[in-house]
């Protein structure tokens, strides 16, 4: 009797050994509590806008999401370089960003080539610095577009066709119309249609969409979608870079800082590659300073008095 | 014996099956812990990651949002309402979503009610100002499992504020439990699979062992023939037939030492014969005295044919006493294989205390003989119970001084036994010696005197018989070694 008692306990001790594992393994798996990294529960600093922010404008030659991606990082880098906190204020249009530096609502502002010469005659504003291309030289193109299969092979090719174009005020809407097709001998006039678009990327979309046979766009926009339906047809000769500029009252020290943080970060600088990581493409290979003498050469094409 | 053998045969199994079970039990446990675990975080990992994916790609419209609602001075409030909106209904899953800017302030929600509600749970304040996209798993206020999700609503250094995001994790851990589930299953099965073939396998091995053991315990050591087991080609088999190796070898040195038991009978025996001889001689040479007596009285006077009758009777009587001595000598030295019969105990005693009347005579020896007529028979050798006695009756006449005594007794004893006890009153034997008397070669007689085989044989001839020999002795007393023999059995 006791054997069989025995037996009895030793069965129930191996079942009990068993089960209650089982059910504290149980437990443990399907609670799923896993808290965020320690990383995150630290007390986060909300980080206002000083006083003294410095506003930069930038013309809505892009979308202003791809503006601000693009472009914020080099605030970040001259907020942190310089002392001084930089922030974007993107302007609705090209003339909109112009009147916000002129009336003092930025300090420094992302213009077109083109817009600056016009600015500049009738504002006075000032280039500071201007990017560099991938032959680290200051200066780039316009491209005339179309896409993949079109039969438009050159200028001629454009009669009665329709054409989208970036904003009047810019270089690669200039350039076609008032360069390009005189100097291939062709009216504008003898174009089907033209229209302009609100910035450089809407222009694409509207080539790709079908609604413009070809279109007339920065190269540096232009190769972010080669090879997506997009090719290139005909080149612009090197236009002067588009600089960032100040009005003619402006802040030397703040200026100075400016053109030391961009002029001084050159691709030799170990950190470049990560400091310009996400910086936009057109500002991938650094700046340079921007003399007013730089923009002779497009004024000269452009048939303006040359100072 | 049987039950013995059963009990080890359990014990075995259970042993083995316990301890094996143990450690499978054991390994699949550990083995499932590790997969579960493994697999557990894998799910969680991979599920707090497809939450952060899916709250990085609802971050990019609402920070496109943040940036227009900028560059227009205009409230994002609107648009940010209506993706959070179109995300809660396109997104399986999806619990709440709320945007928040960086001072607390809801500016979106899943639930509208909420909108422009301050954060005031320090938690939810931290995790919507992660710098970096972050999850975490918990229960809810509903006490529902959920993962959140926290992204930044950032370009650079430009912050708007947070995004939280929750979605349901009770697939999840429905997943995880039918995990759990599955490898309990498994563990069971393999454990009890595992167990079950083990339990057969020892069961066939302890099977085999326990034929092994019956075989053994009908070994016959008289016959080298091979067991009648089969034997498989495994150990089992192996052992088998090393077994039957066993077995012929066991066979064999029981032959070699019943032949070399003989000898040593034979031996000793001769030896009994040389302590004889001079009994026998004086038994002889008295006749012959008597025989040479009538011989040189019928040579004095041969014409005396009275006389020469008379000692021709006389010479007759003496050649018969001569012929009874030679033949009973010969009994005695004759060598032939055992034949077990039915004897009485009485008549060897007689015919081994006639042989040794002159060696009694010659030592004055007081001999007391009780006999009893009805003594049961027994089943035995003639010759060798013969042989018993003359060594034990030597042994005492050797041991007695001059004039000493002799009890010679024989009766019924307990358990349908007849005993026949010699009591001496001689020299005795030691308190240590009598370990050591039946022992092969040991004596305490002087050298020539003895072979140290005499008791080392009686033994092995009544073992042979069934018997016991005891030996019981005060030095200089009284020393009494009783012979038990089993009395034959009624057909």
């Amino acid at each position: 009797m006791s054997e069989k008692f025995r037996g009895v306990a030793w069965i129930l001790a191996a079942v009990l050994a068993f089960v209650v594992p089982t059910v504290f393994v149980y437990q443990t798996v399907v609670d799923l509590s896993s808290p965020y990294p320690a990383s995150v529960t630290a007390p986060a600093a909300v980080a206002a806008a000083p006083r003294d922010t410095v506003f930069v404008g930038v013309i809505s030659r892009y979308p202003s999401s791809v503006i601000f991606r693009g472009y914020q990082p080099v605030m970040d880098y001259l907020s942190a370089t310089t002392g001084r906190y930089f922030a974007l204020r993107l302007g609705g249009s090209y003339e909109e960003t112009v009147q916000q530096l002129v009336h003092g609502r930025v300090t420094a502002a992302f213009l077109g080539a083109y817009l600056y010469v016009k600015a500049h005659d009738e504002y006075g504003v000032v280039s500071v610095v201007q990017p560099l291309n991938e032959d680290g030289v200051p200066s780039f193109r316009s491209v005339l577009i179309t896409r993949e299969g079109s039969d438009i092979r050159g200028l001629k090719d454009l009669v009665g066709r329709r054409v989208a174009l970036p904003p009047e005020l810019s270089y690669s809407a200039h350039w076609l119309m008032s360069r390009a097709m005189p100097m291939a001998g062709l009216d504008f006039k003898s174009i089907g249609s033209v229209r302009y678009l609100p910035h450089h990327h809407a222009v694409v979309y509207e080539l790709l969409r079908g609604n413009a046979d070809a279109a007339v766009v920065k190269d540096r926009v232009a190769r972010e979608f080669l090879g997506r339906g997009v090719r290139v047809v005909v080149t612009s000769d090197p236009i002067p870079g588009a600089p960032i500029v100040v009005t003619a009252k402006h802040d030397e020290q703040l200026v100075a800082a400016i053109t030391k943080a961009l002029v001084g970060l050159t691709p030799r600088d170990p950190a470049f590659a990560r400091i310009t990581a996400n910086w936009d493409p057109e500002f991938a290979y650094g700046f340079t300073r921007a003399p007013d003498a730089d923009y002779d050469r497009l004024r000269a094409m452009l048939g303006l008095r040359v100072r | 014996m049987m039950r013995d053998t059963h009990s080890g045969r359990s014990s075995l199994r259970v042993q083995v099956v316990t301890t094996v079970g143990v450690v499978v039990v054991a390994l699949m446990s550990l083995i499932s812990l590790v997969v579960l675990h493994r697999t557990r975080s894998q799910i969680i990992e991979q599920q707090r990651q497809d939450a952060v994916a899916v709250a990085r790609t609802f971050a990019i419209p609402a920070v496109d949002a943040m940036i227009v609602g900028d560059q227009t001075q205009s409230a994002a409030a609107d648009v940010l309402d209506n993706h959070v909106r179109t995300f809660m209904a396109a997104t399986d899953g999806a619990v709440s979503v709320s945007i928040v800017d960086p001072a607390g302030r809801i500016l979106a929600h899943s639930n509208p009610r909420l909108v422009n509600r301050v954060l005031t749970d320090s938690m939810a304040l931290r995790t919507s100002r992660s710098a970096a996209p972050a999850s975490a798993v918990f229960q809810d206020d509903d006490a529902r499992w959920v993962i959140e999700a926290a992204v930044p609503l950032q370009v650079g250094g430009k912050r708007w504020g947070g995004a939280l995001i929750r979605f349901d994790a009770e697939p999840m851990r429905r997943d995880i439990r039918r995990l759990f589930v599955q490898l309990l299953l498994i563990t069971l099965i393999v454990t009890f699979a595992t167990l079950g073939l083990l339990y057969m396998l020892v069961d066939r091995i302890t099977s085999s062992l326990a034929a092994l053991v019956s075989e053994v315990d009908k070994i016959d050591f008289e016959s080298d023939q091979p067991s009648t087991l089969e034997a498989p080609r495994n150990e089992i088999g192996y052992l088998i037939r090393h077994f039957d190796l066993l077995k012929s070898r066991l066979a064999q040195s029981r032959r070699q030492l019943t032949a070399a038991q003989h000898q040593v009978y034979q031996a000793e025996k001769l030896a009994s014969v040389g302590r004889l001889a001079s009994g026998v001689a004086h038994e002889v040479n008295n006749p012959l005295n008597g025989i040479r007596f009538c011989v040189h009285g019928m040579q004095s006077d041969p014409h005396n044919a009275e006389l020469t009758e008379r000692y021709l009777g006389l010479i007759d009587e003496g050649i018969r006493q001569i012929e009874s001595v030679v033949q009973k000598l010969l009994g005695f030295a004759r060598s032939q294989p055992a034949t077990f019969e039915r004897i009485s105990i009485n008549e060897q005693l007689q015919v081994v205390l006639d042989l040794l009347e002159f060696q009694l005579r010659k030592k004055e020896v007081v001999t007391q003989v009780a006999l009893p007529p009805d003594l049961p028979a027994v089943r035995a050798d003639a010759t060798l119970m013969k042989e018993v006695f003359m060594n034990l009756l030597m042994n005492s006449i050797d041991a007695v001084e001059q004039g000493g005594s002799i009890r010679v007794q024989s009766g019924e004893a307990e358990g349908d036994a007849v005993f026949v006890s010699i009591t001496d009153n001689g020299s005795g034997i030691l308190e240590e010696h009598t370990s050591q008397i039946f022992e092969p070669f040991f004596t305490t007689k002087e050298t020539g005197r003895g072979t140290g085989l005499g008791l080392s044989v009686t033994l092995g001839i009544v073992e042979l018989h069934g018997g016991t020999i005891r030996v019981h002795s005060a030095p200089h007393l009284q020393t009494t070694f009783t012979v038990v023999l089993p009395r034959e059995r009624a057909a």
